[in-house]
């Protein structure tokens, strides 16, 4: 999954929480604003980790305050495709 | 003054923008956070929701928690917006820290909320007897606060930075409420909707207390469902809310 896929992906889950179309999602909002707190991140972990086929942890979601951010460090410590 | 985003943006997380429409800014429980109220924005269209994001959880994650209610209310009340209409909504920790919040600006002659909802919680002046559990170490303060209310997920345990995490500002909550001392002064020129549920463990006598900190009458809204009520039924307690802020009367009470 390239950064791109993984940021589309991100935007969607988000989109699906605040019952609105994936391009209204900022991927620079803070996870809060998106309505992602903790418990959240549990769902989105669980189904990130199956989509990526690793072990993603609640940490390198809450670590990261954006979903761009989270994409950026999951390119960092598992290169991907291009952006 | 038109108070932008940004310069209350660590504070306070907008739902949806409605303009025109009333705030309603919402103080969440012990361990909450201000994501839940931005997914209730959405079925409340007539409500521009403001969720309250305390220090040390979130995109505050690094910083430093508040411990203490006076140093809480006096950081939020300073960056409050209260220069057009609102209400206020707090459950349970929230709603004793938006009862303080309004006391706090009804001392700075502030704009008053025009009403101030609180949920899941005893009146103020009701003496808590419950054992302190702020200094616990972290699995016992978060089992602690999971078989008293529930709502904590076991997935948390299972995952030791979580944990870690998550404990460190739960304990700050806990501190805050366990520290907490309630000091006499008059009641509040404010409505005053209390919410509650009957198969939470407060009390109906400790919820209709809160008769004693408001100037008229109360009233007061029981839901099924446990402490977290409104999670488990979510749309009659959104609906009720909603009819609430609705029928609420904007008042100029500016100083």
């Amino acid at each position: 999954m390239s950064g791109q896929e993984l940021r589309a992906w991100l935007m969607t889950f988000v989109a699906d929480v605040l019952d609105v179309s994936p391009d209204e999602v900022d991927p620079c909002a803070p996870w809060e604003s998106l309505g992602v707190d903790s418990a959240m991140t549990l769902v989105l972990v669980a189904d990130l980790s199956v989509v990526l086929g690793r072990e993603v942890r609640p940490i390198e979601v809450l670590a990261n305050p954006t979903i761009n951010a989270v994409v950026e460090h999951l390119r960092a410590v598992q290169p991907m495709g291009g952006r | 003054m038109t108070v932008t985003a940004h310069t209350i943006g660590r504070w306070f997380v907008q739902g949806q923008a409605r303009p025109g429409r009333p705030r309603l800014f919402c103080f969440p429980h012990g361990g909450g956070s201000a994501a839940e109220f931005v997914r209730w924005s959405r079925h409340l269209p007539n409500i521009e929701i403001s969720g309250v994001q305390l220090p040390g959880r979130g995109s505050r994650l690094s910083e430093p928690v508040v411990t203490g209610m006076d140093e809480l209310v006096a950081a939020v009340t300073e960056v409050m917006p209260t220069s057009a209409p609102y209400s206020v909504f707090g459950h349970s920790l929230g709603a004793l820290v938006a009862y303080e919040v309004t006391r706090e600006l009804r001392r700075a002659g502030r704009r008053l909320p025009d009403r101030l909802i609180v949920s899941g919680f005893p009146a103020p002046l009701v003496p808590r007897t419950e054992p302190h559990i702020h200094t616990l170490p972290d699995d016992d303060l978060i089992d602690e606060v999971g078989r008293r209310h529930g709502g904590l997920l076991t997935e948390v345990l299972a995952d030791p930075e979580l944990k870690t995490m998550m404990a460190r500002y739960l304990r700050a909550d806990y501190q805050i409420l366990e520290t907490y001392e309630w000091r006499s002064d008059d009641p509040l020129p404010v409505p005053v909707t209390v919410f509650g549920s009957r198969d939470d463990a407060i009390s109906a006598d400790a919820l209709q207390a809160w008769q004693r900190h408001a100037a008229q009458d109360i009233t007061l809204r029981y839901f099924p469902g446990g402490h977290f009520y409104f999670r488990q039924h979510q749309a009659p307690v959104l609906r009720a809310l909603a009819a609430v802020v609705r029928e609420t009367t904007p008042m100029d009470r500016a100083a």
